[in-house]
């Protein structure tokens, strides 16, 4: 009987503990698999954020080193200069890259750091209970917008790939969803890009997954995809930002 | 005396709120008690703990390898405890969702049919104070009145059913041994 369709090889047989209905566990799939299909698992380095996703390491069957909250990309800087034929990419939340680790991407993304960035956008702080990050919708309630968000007072979401495509130095930007099967695939072929852009030294690539997060939005795990693809995806647009590849 | 308890389950399962109810018990008898409530990054589930030491005298660190007595909610707490009670010891383990075979002769298992019993009584998150009812009886260390007085007032904020479930949950659990 010929094999359709197995668990990656780069992925562990442990037990997930993310919520129902997470994003994680088809992220995590579709880096898996972009490892295995590209040969280079016992060549990649990852960096983890902190997060939901701290514990990704339990996860991933290949190397993966801790981050303090924000510094992966700093972190990632390090172990590329040190071993530059590793494969080296780091997984980070909205919280993680853009609130306390907006410092560290900027100057990395602006070395053009020949790493690759995969960054999971909930537009919440998942792990810490749901509170408004910088990828909030205007109008959007968490714990900390318990009014909705208000541009006024709380500035407008930041659309990190249009924010970063001027900088020289980066070469790929693709931003991705998670909401359907169609876009889970494109989301694959996007990942396949960043990580072959890596493999042939063009410099700093993003992917931006749009990812649901049922628990802090309040939501099932249905809902919470059609939130991403009624609402997210109109401020977040999917598509290549940048490819200067 | 000086008594060590875990306190461990899954997120959702009340262990925060036992230990808390515990220790402010242990406060009203007039004794020394600490607790360190303790859980993991998970949004859901996860394994949470409460540990307690509750003494007659000062009590020199509230960090403990070898509880005296422990309340097991669920497997992976059974997993991670089961070996560091000390000998004489007491687990009584919540027997709907633990499934291992007791593994050492020098302590004592008491299962409880935790889930099932608070199911029975209307309410699944009952299953802890069930369980703390068990405890108080055979560990003898805080009394049944002060329990309920501690129920009450830590549900007053919450309806008179609710209060009334978990009184008759405490019932239930000191007359089951």
């Amino acid at each position: 009987m010929a094999i359709v369709f197995k668990k990656p090889r780069s992925m562990t047989d442990t037990h997930m503990h993310y919520c129902p209905g997470c994003g994680h566990g088809v992220a995590h799939r579709l880096v898996a698999e972009v490892i295995d299909e590209l040969n280079v698992r016992e060549e990649t380095i990852a960096v983890a954020p902190v997060g939901c996703a701290v514990l990704a390491y339990d996860y991933w069957d290949f190397d993966v080193t801790e981050s303090a909250h924000g510094r992966a990309p700093a972190v990632a800087t390090g172990i590329k200069r040190v071993f530059p034929d590793k494969v080296v990419f780091t997984y980070q939340g909205d919280g993680d890259l853009i609130s306390i680790g907006g410092n560290e991407l900027l100057h990395c993304a602006n070395r053009g750091e020949n790493i690759t960035v995969v960054f999971i956008n909930n537009t919440v702080y998942g792990m810490t209970g749901g509170q408004m990050a910088p990828t909030t919708l205007p109008g959007q309630k968490t714990t900390t917008t318990p009014l909705g968000r208000d541009p006024a007072t709380e500035g407008h979401p930041i659309r990190v790939c249009e924010l970063l495509s001027s900088i020289p130095g980066v070469k790929y930007l693709e931003r991705v969803s998670l909401d359907k099967t169609a876009n889970i695939i494109k989301a694959r072929k996007a990942l396949m890009k960043a990580f072959q852009a890596q493999l042939d030294k063009k410099g700093f690539s993003l992917v931006e997954m749009l990812t649901p997060c049922p628990t802090n939005w309040g939501m099932n795990a249905h809902e919470s995809l059609k939130f991403i693809s009624n609402d997210v995806i109109k401020y977040f647009p999917t598509g290549v930002i940048k490819d200067e590849l | 005396m000086e008594e060590k308890v875990t306190l461990s389950g899954m997120g959702g399962q009340g262990i925060i709120l036992l230990g808390t109810l515990i220790a402010n018990c242990a406060m009203e008898e007039d004794r020394s008690v600490t607790l360190i409530p303790s859980y993991g990054a998970e949004m859901r589930g996860g394994l949470s703990q409460s540990y307690i030491c509750i003494s007659d005298k000062a009590i020199g660190s509230p960090v403990f390898a070898c509880p005296d007595s422990a309340i097991l909610m669920y497997q992976p707490s059974m997993d991670k405890y089961e070996n560091s009670i000390n000998p004489d010891g007491l687990i009584i383990y919540n027997e709907n969702m633990v499934f291992s075979k007791p593994a050492r002769r020098d302590i004592t298992y008491i299962p409880v049919a935790a889930n099932m019993k608070a199911q029975e009584l209307g309410n699944l998150k009952a299953a802890n104070i069930i369980m703390l009812g068990v405890w108080c009886k055979k560990r003898k260390i805080i009394g049944y009145d002060t329990v309920s007085r501690a129920i009450r007032n830590i549900f007053k904020t919450k309806s008179q059913k609710v209060t009334d479930l978990n009184l008759k949950a405490l019932d239930l659990g000191y007359h089951l041994v």
